[in-house]
């Protein structure tokens, strides 16, 4: 299929606009310049409308106005809208045919900014060479040349193509498996060996009605019968299981990649013990600041200190009492002796102390004397000898640690606990503070709901390879039973006849079975290489050097994977750059398009953006060598470094102008208060009065000087 | 049609060839039912047919060329 002409009215922005596309050969590419907000966008709506109806407007066309805003809802006038497209599609004998789709709706806005929209109406036309002849059931007549499962392979603005790389797995694979089963022929092949199994059904049951007294015959057919019903059966069960493994797996990442998150902001649980923990160690080292402040204040009190301060008074007192005892001055042992020598009649020096005799009674009473005597000297002589004795230990020199020692111990103590303290403090505020910041997820939850989703999975795992088995012990029974069949019918002509027809059947049901195979194997393997040399092309990576990127491909279960060096996955979501990820689907949609060999036309809205230099011009040259049609909207940033390609490849280029982009973006005056879109023919290198832009005068203007 | 029709009947007449030739012609008559059958799809996915009973039809012409065959061959 080919676009040839589209004709828009009151689209929105535009009012009244007719492209013609270009068709073929080396200038296949038809490119629209538009800067921003000039009716790209618009534009691919309008021609999908025309194409698809309401289903290709953003939400189903449910708040999606179509006539032009501008319109004033007061005036209660409905405006015609209407896409007109002209299109030709290969015929089976070689030519082609040429149709107009015409969609056309009434749409009245209301003053309050709504609008009242009637149904949409469709035409189609066959061009024919002796005239037009206009055809019923329009939509039934195209949507076979475009099924909405190629919309987005057709029609695509740079970012919604991302779609068959990006976003929920399960979309993902459902959309690229619609691609593919829709330009493949698929759904044909599938629906003609469902047919044709129909057609075997009918045939079997026709052999039961005629087989006259062979009850043997008839229990191979009801047999027969029941697999051909059981078959379905299983065969949706294995689809059904299928889909539902898909499912839960893609719900067992999407809960895994949520708790990875989860864990990566943090654990509320660790987190929680973590700050039990610090909240004991700072605790603990409290106490022992707290202690250790109470050691610090007991060395002010200890003796050592006063030793430590007093050590040479000590000193002097100590060589004083030392002398007096030297002198035996102290300590003071007189009275003792005299008051002992009392108790007896004599004294030591023998002389008689009798207390009869008056030579007894006079030395008692000198030894009296002398003990009265002493007593007053004595007192002093007591303190001396008790200052001397007590103080032994006191005056004794301070041998190994000293005051100053403990001094240190104890402060260097009180100031790694405060230390400690002080860390386990702003430890325990910083967890506080990421808790607080922790959103309110359950861990636990989460790892519950992956596990949970993990073994359904499990579960759903084992139900399709039991289905699986269970079909193909079924099928090993109906080969077995049609063996059987075939032998009891060949014994009379009927019987012949009808086995005859069952060969031609069970042969067309087979060929349809293997076909569909082949498509879904070989021929998937063919778009998934084009697709994998196409990329690498596009992003100039070489996979024997040391490029990031090395492969990607299809898998058998319709998802596009990317590999890095060793085969290690990419996540073509994550791990590829927004050039690398449009490159990648443009390269997939090409693919697609050469291995089923469709022409169909590509219409790309932004296909270069966030792309330069190689990529961009690779991308652009690649795409125009590989696709039936391409029609290309291109802002004038996309164009630069590409108009050497658009010199070689564009048939036919058209630029949009927005006048409201007068003055500031626009040189020219356009002459139009109206909200409308202008059409020029100026090319990707030129400019007139209608388009001219500010910066492409100053890039003029600089180039000059 | 969004498929290449041609395309599809070559991945078909691949398939066609691993058949055993049951008469002669067989795989002729094969090659024309598949064509047919492909022609009918499209049909039906323009308008509604009686699709069973057309490839049925068909089936039983091919069918009855094959029985006529083997009795002609039989001695």
């Amino acid at each position: 299929m080919k676009l040839l002409r589209a004709h828009v009215e009151n689209f929105r922005l535009l009012r009244d606009l007719t492209l013609e596309f270009a068709t073929g050969g080396a200038r296949n590419v038809t490119v629209i310049r538009a800067a921003n907000e000039s009716g790209k966008t618009t534009l691919l709506t309008a021609l999908q409308w025309g194409l698809f109806g309401d289903s290709a407007l953003p939400n189903v066309g449910a708040d999606y106005r179509l006539s032009p805003l501008d319109i004033p809802g007061d005036a209660a006038v409905a405006v015609p809208v209407s896409v007109e497209i002209d299109y030709e599609v290969p015929t089976r004998a070689g030519d082609v045919k040429q149709y107009r789709i015409i969609r056309s709706t009434l749409e009245t806005p209301r003053p309050d900014g709504t609008w009242d929209r009637s149904k949409a109406k469709v035409r189609l036309i066959n061009f024919t060479p002796t005239g037009t002849m206009p055809l019923d059931n329009a939509e039934a007549h195209i949507r076979p040349h475009l099924p909405n499962d190629l919309r987005e392979v057709f029609f695509t603005d740079g970012d919604r193509a991302l779609s068959f790389i990006e976003g929920n797995r399960s979309d993902q694979m459902e959309r690229v498996e619609g691609a593919i089963q829709s330009l493949l022929g698929f759904e044909t092949v599938e629906s003609a060996r469902n047919h044709a199994q129909q057609v075997g059904s009918a045939l079997n049951r026709r052999v039961r009605k005629d087989r006259g007294t062979r009850d043997e015959l008839k229990n191979i057919v009801d047999k027969l019968a029941s697999l051909e019903q059981r078959l379905p059966l299983l065969e949706a069960d294995i689809s059904d299981s299928k889909k539902a493994l898909d499912r839960l797996e893609d719900l067992e990442r999407e809960a895994d990649k949520k708790l990875a998150e989860a864990l990566r902001q943090g654990n509320k649980d660790e987190l929680n013990r973590a700050l039990a923990d610090t909240k004991r160690k700072r605790e603990t080292a409290q106490r022992e600041s707290a202690q250790s402040a109470r050691d610090h204040a007991n060395l002010f009190r200890s003796e050592l200190l006063a030793k430590h301060l007093l050590a040479d008074p000590f000193a002097k007192a100590k060589a004083l009492l030392q002398t007096l005892h030297n002198q035996r001055q102290i300590p003071s042992q007189t009275i003792p002796v005299l008051e002992d020598r009392l108790e007896y009649a004599s004294c030591i020096c023998g002389e008689s102390l009798d207390d009869a005799s008056s030579e007894g009674r006079r030395r008692r009473g000198h030894i009296a004397g002398l003990i009265k005597e002493s007593r007053a000297t004595d007192e002093n002589r007591e303190k001396l000898t008790a200052l001397y004795y007590g103080s032994q230990d006191l005056l004794r020199a301070v041998a190994g640690r000293t005051w100053m020692d403990d001094y240190a111990d104890v402060f260097q103590r009180r100031v790694n606990a405060n230390k400690r303290a002080n860390d386990y403090g702003a430890q325990e505020a910083d967890i506080d503070a990421q808790i607080a910041r922790l959103p309110d997820i359950d861990i636990r939850q989460l790892r519950a709901s992956r596990d949970r989703y993990r073994s359904q999975a499990k579960e759903e795992q084992a139900k399709h390879f039991r289905a699986s088995t269970n079909r193909d012990s079924l099928l090993e029974e109906k080969a077995r039973a049609e063996s059987q069949r075939e032998k009891l019918l060949s014994r009379d002509e009927q019987g012949l006849k009808l086995a005859a027809e069952l060969h031609v059947a069970n042969d067309l049901e087979q060929i349809l079975g293997k076909a569909l195979d082949v498509m879904r194997t070989r021929e998937l393997e063919k778009v998934s290489d084009r697709m994998n040399t196409l990329f690498l092309d596009m992003i100039g990576a070489d996979a024997a050097e040391k490029a990031i990127i090395r492969r990607t491909a299809i898998a058998p279960d319709f998802r596009i994977v990317v590999s890095g060096p060793y085969d290690q996955p990419l996540d073509p979501s994550q791990d590829l750059n927004g050039a690398s990820r449009r490159a990648l689907t443009i390269a997939f949609i090409l693919a697609l398009a050469q291995v089923s060999e469709v022409e169909a036309p590509n219409v790309i809205d932004t296909p270069l953006g966030m792309m330069s230099g190689y990529v961009k011009q690779a991308v652009l040259q690649l795409a125009s060598q590989h696709s039936g049609q391409l029609i290309l909207m291109l802002t004038h940033s996309e164009i630069n470094e590409c108009e050497d390609i658009l010199d070689r490849r564009a048939g036919r280029v058209y630029t949009l102008t927005n006048p409201a982009h007068y003055p500031n973006i626009l040189v020219n005056d356009p002459g139009t208060n109206d909200s409308r879109l202008l059409v020029c023919d100026c090319d990707h290198r030129s400019n007139c009065h209608v388009c001219e832009r500010r910066e492409s005068r100053e890039l003029l203007e600089s180039e000059a000087a | 049609m969004a498929y290449n029709d041609r395309k599809i009947l070559r991945v078909l007449l691949d398939e066609l060839a691993a058949v055993p030739e049951r008469c002669e012609g067989y795989r002729e008559d094969m090659t024309h039912l598949l064509t047919e059958v492909l022609t009918l799809e499209q049909k039906h996915a323009i308008g509604r047919i009686d699709i069973v009973k057309r490839i049925g039809d068909q089936v039983n012409t091919v069918g009855m060329s094959l029985y006529k065959s083997r009795r002609e061959s039989e001695p």
